[in-house]
């Protein structure tokens, strides 16, 4: 199986990232419409405990101006309100429409948004080749319903599986690597 | 004689919800118990309605059985430093539920299909295909703690209960009860049409919350789950990739809706959560050589 990744997406996606680097601020460009899932109070700042800006009821036209971490700045169509708010309360236009064409399944999200914003800055860029799709079609193999249930074992595959597996030490060290801490919360609600 | 009433007896309705005859049960090498795995499905027989606690050695074992033949599908990923890291993620957040000491195991699968599979006893698995999507370890975090809540709360194991009340006959249980490898292939059968038809609706939204919650108790910012939902929101099953993951779960957007009005305010006051970027895009960078 090849995997064929357009040059113009890896340039794309480079280049969004420098983007991201070199830009003083954290805020990016992520242009988009969406609407607004819940009534929702925006925020002066991206953060949960930050002064109301304004609020907004469900079902709300917005405009996405910038994102940072999970968080998303946004303009009320209707009353021109801006404020931070968080970004799974939005919910972005072109959700769940049929695909067009070739559309790789790394097509969306922050930094593909990212490298689009990035190419459109700069003046214009590619769209993606078609060509992802007929690769894609076999690169499923063996995922299916049917290849599922009709699946012979690999018990030899089972024994790699338990030898690749990781100690509670190793673990925990991994965690503590990156800043990682146990937190106590609970599960009720 | 045998052969036969097993054969017609497990033939019931769609599905693959028969063994294959003949074929040697390679796992007797690890020393499973498998005529114990045969008292299970008597035990569910007769207690009708109840879920039938099922040792975690017969978990573990049905739970090695499904993986193998998941395994036999798909295979994982030839990449050991990716599985390496994989594992280390996995088991640190699986230490902070509420099930820390089974055996956990996590494997990336080869395939371009997104989607994410949890066997009994601990076996996790994510395909490359989903990785991909994947922006930062937050958001791995939340697609591992799904699965671990999945196996957390024997959600998969309640299903193939199910599967065998409704499939399966006392009559047909007692014609069967000494032949222990054919009753252990059926149950492992059952275990991969759950993930051909997907878990009940309530069971995905239940590890949706309960993950969000094991991703902060690991120290993740659990907005991880959500924003992947949010990646997955913006395909449809017309596209092969995702054609399996949308068939046999909830639409991405229901999915969000129940989380947040699950998680709203609720992680508000918790400080320092991690997204873990740097040795995630190194991760993820290996699935693409030279890309």
């Amino acid at each position: 199986m090849t995997a064929t990744f357009p040059r113009a997406r890896g340039a794309g996606t480079a280049l969004g990232l420098l983007l991201v680097f070199s830009l003083l601020a954290l805020e990016t460009m992520a242009a988009g419409g969406g609407t607004l899932a819940r009534d929702t109070i925006l925020r002066q700042r991206p953060s949960a405990i930050a002064p109301e800006a304004a609020s907004a009821g469900a079902g709300e036209a917005l405009e996405v101006l910038a994102r940072r971490g999970y968080w998303l700045r946004v303009r009320i169509v209707q009353s021109a309100d801006e404020g931070w708010v968080r970004s799974i309360r939005v919910r972005h236009d072109g959700a769940h429409r049929p695909a067009r064409a070739a559309k790789p399944a790394s097509s969306s999200g922050f930094f593909s948004s990212l490298a689009r914003g990035a190419t459109s800055l700069l003046g214009g860029g590619k769209g993606r080749s078609t060509a992802d799709r007929a690769t894609t079609t076999i690169g499923i193999r063996g995922l299916s319903a049917q290849e599922l249930t009709a699946a012979r074992a690999d018990p030899k595959a089972v024994v790699v599986m338990d030898r690749l597996g990781a100690r509670p030490g190793s673990a925990r060290r991994f965690a503590a690597e990156a800043g990682l801490t146990a937190r106590r919360v609970s599960y009720a609600e | 004689m045998r052969p036969i009433a097993l054969a017609a007896a497990l033939a019931l309705g769609a599905g693959a919800f028969f063994p294959v005859p003949g074929r040697a049960f390679e796992l007797k090498l690890d020393k499973l118990d498998l005529n114990k795995l045969g008292k299970i499905v008597s035990k569910v027989i007769e207690n009708k309605d109840a879920f039938v606690e099922v040792d975690e050695t017969k978990e573990i074992a049905l739970g090695r059985g499904i993986a193998a033949r998941l395994l036999g599908a798909v295979p994982m990923l030839a990449d050991e430093p990716l599985q390496r890291y994989v594992n280390r993620v996995g088991l640190w957040i699986a230490l902070q539920s509420e099930r820390p000491r089974l055996p956990w195991r996590f494997a990336v699968l080869d395939s371009d299909a997104v989607n994410a599979f949890a066997a009994p006893g601990g076996y996790v698995f994510v395909t490359r295909g989903l990785v991909e999507l994947m922006h930062n370890e937050a958001e791995l975090a939340g697609v591992l703690a799904h699965e671990i809540e999945h196996v957390v709360r024997r959600h998969h194991l309640a299903a193939i209960q199910n599967t065998a009340r409704t499939k399966l006959t006392a009559d047909v249980v007692a014609s069967l009860v000494s032949d222990d490898e054919a009753l252990a292939d059926a149950l492992i059968g059952a275990g991969m049409e759950i993930y051909a038809k997907g878990l009940d609706r309530s069971d995905e939204l239940d590890a949706d919350r309960r993950g969000s919650v094991l991703a902060a108790r690991a120290g993740y910012d659990p907005s991880g789950l959500p924003a992947v939902l949010q990646s997955l929101a913006a395909h449809d099953g017309s596209e092969d990739a995702f054609a399996l993951l949308f068939s046999t779960h909830p639409p991405a957007v229901e999915r969000l809706d129940a989380l947040d009005a699950a998680m709203d305010g609720r992680f508000a006051r918790l400080e320092s959560l991690q997204t873990v970027d740097r040795r995630f895009i190194d991760m993820r960078a290996r699935l693409r050589p030279g890309g």
